[in-house]
């Protein structure tokens, strides 16, 4: 018998009994749609931290501190080796170590404010780094390219949006029906707009820390020579707080200085000790799979890496744990589904045992009636399969419009929060087609063993 | 073609040992046209499903094309019936989902026979059978002498060397059963295939060569008329 005849005769069957073929397909269905929409909240979820992961922990990258002191604390004398200090021949050593693809010094200063064209913004922090590894770590520019000029800045996306002009504030309050000035902070939208600063001069002052004797604000011209691409698929209220901006090394130990002299020579940041020494170093790897090797050789330079891989592991750790309970669920709710096609199934052997007896006098043999029986199951699964699939995209378009009706509109923001891989589909349709197969088989056997002749007589 | 050698036939019911069929033998040869014919309980039924492999015998055997039925298993008796034997009922037996060509054509697909061949096929027999109008139609649009001939066309689709029906104008009014008989005759005689008709009615006996007389499980006579075994 051939397989496009097992399929007809299966089709004719499920055919004829609609109802039944329907409440079957229904609970296939259900059950298939729970598991790609498991397997689509976990892949979403994985998918979206990653994204977050890449924007904030990247993992292919590595900072390295200066060692520890195995004698906890320093020799009293300056001039006594140092093996564990970050030094530039340590990092010069470091760039040409295997899979290292960029090193660069890093050194982070913190609450700038700035001024241009009569308006007023704040970078939240500055990055003292060589300009030109940027783009080695994946700093990419929308305007202008990193140079090596004096007294150039990079800014990012977020810290062009939101400047303040009061001119322009007090003419909206007055539009907005005369409300006096009010501390409440909402997000309006001047605040998401973004202001062309590329190539313009700005006043960089930084923030008095409110810690010791403050001395007068001392402010640095500087000039805009780029500005970072606007991150994709981030909401603008997420962007407009990223505030953050490139220098080079030797103007971050400027502004360290002023800083510390605005703070009456106080240290406003842990983490940048000494200027006069390189308190970070950044690495760029290959691939995230070297990382491993190249922190096992950083320690070998008595240095101390630190990567993000931990926090990725156990990210990915609870992500495989989330989507084996919802893939159970799912895998669950086929298990019900299946009970409903044995029962089915088994139901409709009965029905048709006068059937199966006649197809039996006529020559069909065990294998065939079990394998017609098999092939319609294996349809219903198949119908319930497709049919969980557009279940699950209108259970997931379903959960995207209800968090965005939720969340309300934030503009830039990513539209699809939850999606479904394609890869997903065949796998949810896999199961949906086993669950028919395998609940097939006790109807199907059962059914081939029904006597031709018990079942062919008439009361 | 067909050898039935001393059957003998017989059940336990409610501790009671029970024999249908008592030492029947008979032969009937390649062509021929037969009744079996007996009242209820007779045991012509029990010897129908015998000699179509559908029951086991307590004693004798049963020969078709020199085979041995009897010793066959399930799936052989599949395969055996498939290609050897026509089955017409009396109550048509048609699968009611599928149209009158596909009905008919249900022996082959069992063969694997492919659709193309299957299809020149029915549409042959069905011409034969005066259907050729009809077989994109479903059975339950068909009249009970329609269906009847459906089921003919069905058991002579696989060119069996022998047809078994079981009361086939059992469900016929008269002017049907005749025409139904009259088929039978002349499908008989065109196509050389064996007929074996089970009947309890004396006028459809009446008009096969030979009839083979049954009564409480024993051969009370064999004739080559019918109103000669009468």
């Amino acid at each position: 018998m051939k397989l496009n005849d097992y399929l007809r005769l299966g089709w004719e069957q499920l055919r004829r009994r609609i109802v039944v073929t329907m409440l079957c397909a229904m609970g296939i269905a259900i059950g298939s749609a729970s598991i790609i929409v498991a397997l689509s909240f976990g892949e979403s979820v994985n998918h979206y931290s990653k994204v977050q992961m890449s924007m904030y922990l990247k993992t292919d990258e590595m900072t390295v501190f200066k060692g520890r002191n195995p004698e906890g604390s320093d020799s009293a004398d300056p001039n006594a080796a140092k093996p564990y200090e970050l030094t530039k021949a340590k990092v010069e050593l470091m760039k040409s170590l295997p899979h290292v693809k960029a090193a660069a010094t890093y050194q982070t200063l913190n609450e700038f404010e700035f001024t241009v064209d009569n308006k007023r913004g704040v970078v939240w922090e500055i990055i003292a780094t060589e300009l030109d590894t940027l783009d080695d770590f994946g700093v990419e520019l929308q305007q202008g390219k990193a140079s090596d000029q004096d007294n150039a800045i990079i800014l990012s996306y977020g810290a062009t949006m939101g400047l303040f002009d009061e001119q322009m504030a007090k003419a909206r309050r007055m539009a907005a029906g005369g409300k006096t000035d009010s501390d409440s902070y909402t997000i309006e939208s001047w605040q998401l707009i973004p202001y062309p600063m590329y190539q313009k001069q700005i006043m960089l002052t930084p923030l008095n820390v409110g810690n010791g004797e403050a001395t007068a604000p001392e402010s640095i011209p500087l000039r805009v020579i780029g500005i970072l691409k606007k991150p994709q698929g981030v909401a603008d209220d997420i962007i407009m707080n990223q505030k953050t901006a490139y220098v080079s090394p030797a103007l971050g130990k400027r502004l360290l200085e002023i800083q510390e002299r605005m703070n009456g020579g106080m240290q406003p940041d842990s983490s940048s000790a000494n200027s006069q020494e390189i308190s970070q170093v950044r690495l760029k790897i290959d691939d995230t799979d070297n990382v491993r090797q190249v922190e096992e050789l950083v320690r070998k330079l008595k240095l101390r890496p630190e990567t993000n891989l931990g926090m990725q592991e156990r990210m990915n750790e609870e992500m495989a744990i989330i989507r084996l309970i919802l893939g159970g669920a799912g895998l669950f709710i086929l298990f019900v589904a299946s009970i409903s096609i044995i029962v089915a199934m088994t139901m409709s052997t009965y029905q048709r045992r006068r059937q199966i007896g006649i197809m039996k006098v006529l020559g069909a043999n065990l294998r065939q009636i079990r394998n017609m029986f098999m092939i319609e199951s294996a349809l219903l699964g198949l119908l319930g399969g497709f049919a969980g699939i557009l279940l699950s995209y209108w259970v997931i378009w379903g959960i995207n419009i209800a968090v965005i009706k939720l969340s309300g509109p934030r503009p830039g923001a990513q539209e699809e929060i939850l999606f479904i891989s394609p890869w997903i589909l065949p796998l949810g349709l896999f199961f949906a087609v086993m669950t028919g197969i395998v609940s097939g088989i006790y109807p199907a056997v059962k059914a081939s063993r029904t006597d031709a002749l018990t079942a062919i007589k008439r009361d | 073609m067909l050898e039935v050698d001393r059957l003998t036939h017989s059940f336990v019911n409610g501790g009671e040992n029970t024999t249908v069929l008592k030492n029947v033998h008979f032969t009937v040869s390649q062509g021929e046209m037969v009744a079996l014919l007996g009242s209820s309980g007779s045991g012509k039924s029990t010897l129908l499903n015998l000699m179509a492999g559908l029951m086991k015998p307590t004693e004798g055997s049963i020969r078709i094309n020199g085979q041995a039925i009897e010793k066959m298993n399930e799936n052989q008796l599949a395969e055996f019936r498939r290609s050897n034997i026509g089955f017409i009922f009396q109550a048509y037996e048609l699968i009611p989902q599928l149209t009158v060509r596909e009905n008919v054509e249900l022996p082959l697909v069992f063969q694997g026979i492919r659709a193309k061949e299957r299809r020149a096929k029915a549409a042959e027999l069905l011409e034969r059978v005066g259907l050729g109008s009809k077989m994109e139609m479903y059975p339950s649009q068909l009249s009970g002498g329609q269906q009847q001939r459906v089921s003919i066309a069905r058991s002579l689709i696989t060119r069996p060397a022998i047809v078994f029906a079981d009361e086939p104008t059992g469900n016929l009014d008269t002017k049907t059963e005749k025409e139904i008989i009259d088929l039978l005759i002349e499908l008989n005689e065109t196509l050389r295939i064996t007929f074996v008709i089970v009947t309890h009615e004396l006028e459809v006996a009446r008009r096969t060569k030979r009839v083979i007389q049954l009564r409480d499980g024993e051969l009370v006579e064999e004739s080559g008329q019918a109103g000669e075994a009468e």
